[in-house]
């Protein structure tokens, strides 16, 4: 098991659970939910440059040579970005919390709230075809990483027996 | 280096995406203004106060207890959903996998 798919399947855990504590601003408090969503964006910045040579990969053979499943999941990937985009501008538009602590006020606008719940429910769909992409990898290194070393003493007694 | 060169680029093609759609906002205001479609909508009004926020946290065990509840149900329907989609695409695609090769485990 690599440090690196360690890190990844961390950090992913991580922001995934962050994910949903944002997802319900009423009872997380709008403070934590928009202090949260901030540190979002670092953490998905790092996710990508965690996954950049994918990245780099299939946008070199998008039009060339790949699978029709990496190009689902690339165009997935964009999409996901950019809804991501939407969710973060338009809660740095509307914020209650963070901004005004930051000293920065924005005009409010109805519009850009309505876009919020939009996005963030699109991004309840996007997030769950792309888990579902990745699944097999998530399943995969989740055991590896977590019940590896339960194995560990049962190969070494079998070893012995023998 | 190569880490911000990287960091750099994603905040750059963010910055870019960022502009495009508040210039696409602006844009579909404007044009929706000067058709009158938004006469008689009011702008929202901020709720949020320190003071506000200060008050709610006074600790009241029945309220917090059902926050939380309400807060586990939440978010456990969220799980549902994305639950429910990953099986959907997950479960065939494995199924399939393991009709066109048998011996795969």
């Amino acid at each position: 098991m690599s440090n690196s798919n360690r890190t990844k399947l961390l950090l992913d855990i991580g922001t995934f659970l962050a994910f949903l504590v944002t997802m319900d601003p009423r009872f997380s408090g709008l403070a934590i939910h928009e202090w949260l969503s901030i540190a979002l964006a670092g953490t998905i910045i790092v996710h990508l440059l965690l996954n950049w040579e994918w990245i780099v990969n299939v946008t070199r053979r998008l039009f060339v040579k790949t699978t029709n499943g990496a190009r689902f999941n690339y165009v997935l990937n964009w999409l996901l970005f950019i809804d991501g985009i939407l969710i973060m501008l338009s809660g740095i538009m509307i914020s209650e919390s963070a901004m005004p602590a930051l000293g920065v006020t924005l005009p409010m606008n109805f519009a850009w709230r309505s876009l919020h719940d939009m996005s963030a429910n699109l991004a309840l769909f996007i997030m769950g075809l792309h888990l579902a992409m990745h699944w097999n990898w998530i399943l995969t290194t989740f055991i590896r990483v977590f019940f590896s070393g339960a194995k560990k003493p049962v190969a070494v007694s079998a070893k012995q027996e023998a | 280096m190569k880490i911000l060169l990287r960091s750099l680029l994603i905040l750059s093609v963010f910055s870019l995406i960022a502009g495009m759609m508040i210039v696409a906002v602006k844009g579909a205001l404007a044009v929706a203004a000067s058709m009158g479609l938004l006469e008689g909508i009011s702008e929202p009004i901020r709720h949020y106060s320190p003071q506000a926020s200060a008050a709610e946290s006074e600790f009241d065990g029945y309220k917090v207890l059902s926050l939380a509840g309400r807060w586990i149900l939440s978010m456990g329907k969220n799980t549902f959903v994305i639950s429910i989609l990953v099986a959907a695409i997950v479960f065939p695609r494995n199924v399939l996998r393991k009709l066109k090769n048998p011996r795969r485990t």
